[in-house]
């Protein structure tokens, strides 16, 4: 055993102690962000201008209210047949001891129809990359020949969307599709500047595209994005704008102030995403009939964050939508069922690596390509004394 | 629902596996005659064994479903079967080339991936009417007493009008083929007569 665990026992419960005294500060905060929260459901218009005011100022996501009043809860309505889909992905990031930079992206799909009488799949497909010459020699566009700025994390978003996108559309001639996406509804790296230019450009396309056109899809279409135990506070940062109180310990997350107010399997009203980032990936124009909203869940102990495209707001939609989730948590202790089986049939498991790493160094050699040697690697390889 | 046809997923010249592509309620059954009519030979053989199981052994089939039945777990759970698989082991017991049947190991083993189907009447008359297939059946560590008298019971029933002479046929085979062992012979006449 290398971690001297004796030596970090002891001081565990002093930590603890200390953050279970931060969340107890944290009362005030909740009681203001309480009372704000009603403020801004008395005069929805009026508050929503004071947030546009605050996001001129501090270049932070904030939250906008809809139509729903900010402050109600809603239960899920009864759950009605129709097919869930889903795709998650893995990858295998370029790995600059190999003779050869490439990277893997496996994507996962799933389609569970419930009452209904076609058939399920789950299946996977893989991709070896880069298909094409890589992007250009290390410059200002963040890319380089050695796998950095390839953007594997966003071309494996986007794969996941195109894959769910399109599987729920074929799936729309059975019935009414609810398409679950695990993280986030855009792409994060979409603003990476890490992730060279003309990678970001394609992907952004790509995602303009398949978002066209699942809007394009009518309304037995439900689509969200699911982060389970979310971290994003634009609520509280809105709530944070439009109260008095100064000088008190605010929640930390959104998650933290949903908490005490959603029972189990209820959802918060739907806000809208808002923000004045210059640059960042929810103010890009290319994506502006994409608009992200959002609401939260409680699942169990779980306060899920699901974003939907404007789009795919309407009450039947969001209705079908909540009801599907409550009953996906339910299957599987608290996290979608459909999220959880696209996953398994993505991910890549460290054998799985292993083996590939040994294909792609076989296959090299076989063409006369060798890997640097490298200390360090070759001394993990072989450990012993 | 789509029908599965298994597919060849371990081969080898005396004993096959296969496998659907998920979990089937009524697979091909115990000592049922099957055929895999790609390459160049009809690999004939007989189901010596069934088993039904996830087919990621780390994710154990979890006993859920309260006062549902199976059928109704299943439909209200859609991932399930797909999760699982039904696989079959094989014992060869003959091969057919052309217009010749040879009770016979095959000289190679049939195509892995290839399909498994149930032996047509035809066939199982032509591989079983001697009784000579039962020399492969009696000498293969998979077959039991209970696979070697379902296979006699399924394969008579393909000869029809003929089932009674074949059971006799078969009957005098595996005399022949247990002479030393009478307590395996009585066990497995007693199966066939069951």
């Amino acid at each position: 055993m290398t971690l001297r665990i004796e030596q970090l026992t002891g001081k565990l419960p002093d930590l603890i102690s200390r953050y279970a005294a931060g969340l107890g500060a944290m009362d005030a905060g909740l009681q203001a962000a309480g009372e704000a929260l009603n403020d801004w459901a008395g005069d929805p218009a009026l508050g929503n201008q004071r947030v546009e005011d605050a996001m001129q100022h501090v270049p932070r996501p904030y939250a906008l209210a809809t139509d729903e009043a900010c402050q109600c809860v809603f239960t899920a309505p009864p759950f009605t047949p129709l097919t869930v889909v889903s795709a998650d992905g893995s990858s295998i990031e370029p790995d600059r001891f190999a003779p050869v930079q490439c990277y893997v992206i496996n994507i996962g799909r799933v389609a569970l129809p419930y009452r209904m009488s076609c058939n399920a799949l789950l299946d996977s497909h893989a991709e070896l990359g880069p298909e094409h010459e890589p992007p250009g020699d290390d410059d200002d566009r963040g890319g380089d020949t050695l796998g950095r700025g390839w953007g594997v994390n966003l071309l494996r978003d986007i794969a996941e969307l195109e894959a769910g996108g399109h599987l729920a559309r074929e799936r729309l001639a059975d019935g009414n599709v609810v398409l679950m996406l695990d993280g986030t509804l855009l792409p994060w790296d979409l603003d990476s500047r890490q992730v060279d230019e003309s990678v970001r450009k394609a992907v952004l396309a790509r995602t303009r595209d398949i978002l066209d056109l699942l809007s394009l899809s009518g309304d037995g279409l439900s689509v969200c994005a699911y982060v389970s135990g979310s971290r994003a506070s634009d609520v509280v940062t809105s709530l944070r704008a439009l109260s008095p109180a100064k000088g008190i310990a605010w929640p930390a997350s959104d998650g933290q102030l949903f908490a005490g107010l959603l029972g189990d399997g209820q959802r918060s009203a739907l806000f809208r995403a808002g923000s004045q980032r210059a640059g960042r990936v929810e103010t890009l124009n290319e994506l502006a009939a994409h608009e992200v909203w959002f609401f939260y869940l409680r699942a169990g102990g779980d306060i899920a964050r699901v974003e939907v495209p404007g789009w795919a707001s309407s009450a039947a939609r969001i209705g079908r939508l909540h009801a599907t989730l409550i009953d996906q948590c339910a299957r599987c202790n608290g996290y979608p069922r459909a999220l959880q089986e696209a996953h398994e049939q993505a991910v890549i498991s460290g054998a799985d690596r292993q083996q590939f790493s040994r294909l792609l160094e076989a296959e090299a050699a076989r063409q006369g390509l060798y890997g640097a040697a490298n200390g360090k690697q070759e001394s993990k390889r072989r450990r012993a004394v | 629902m789509t029908i599965d046809t298994p597919r060849v997923v371990e081969a080898g010249l005396r004993a096959f596996a296969c496998a659907y592509e998920r979990y089937v309620e009524e697979p091909f059954r115990l000592g049922q005659l099957v055929a895999v009519r790609e390459g160049p030979w009809t690999v004939i053989g007989a189901v010596a064994d069934t088993a039904s199981g996830p087919d990621d052994p780390s994710r154990p089939l979890q006993a859920t479903g309260g006062e549902m039945s199976a059928a109704e777990v299943l439909a209200d759970n859609p991932h399930i079967r797909p999760l699982l698989r039904t696989r079959l082991t094989v014992v060869s017991c003959g091969y057919i080339e052309g217009e010749v049947a040879r009770a016979l190991l095959p000289p190679t083993p049939p195509p892995l991936l290839a399909r498994v189907e149930a032996a047509s009447e035809p066939e199982t008359v032509r591989i079983t009417g001697d009784g000579a297939f039962l020399a492969l059946l009696v000498g293969a560590p998979q077959c039991d007493d209970a696979v070697l008298a379902a296979t006699i019971r399924s394969a008579a029933a393909a000869h029809g009008a003929g089932a009674r002479e074949f059971t006799v046929v078969a009957g005098k085979e595996l005399a022949r083929l247990l002479k030393a062992d009478s307590a395996r012979l009585a066990s497995i006449i007693r199966g066939v007569a069951g």
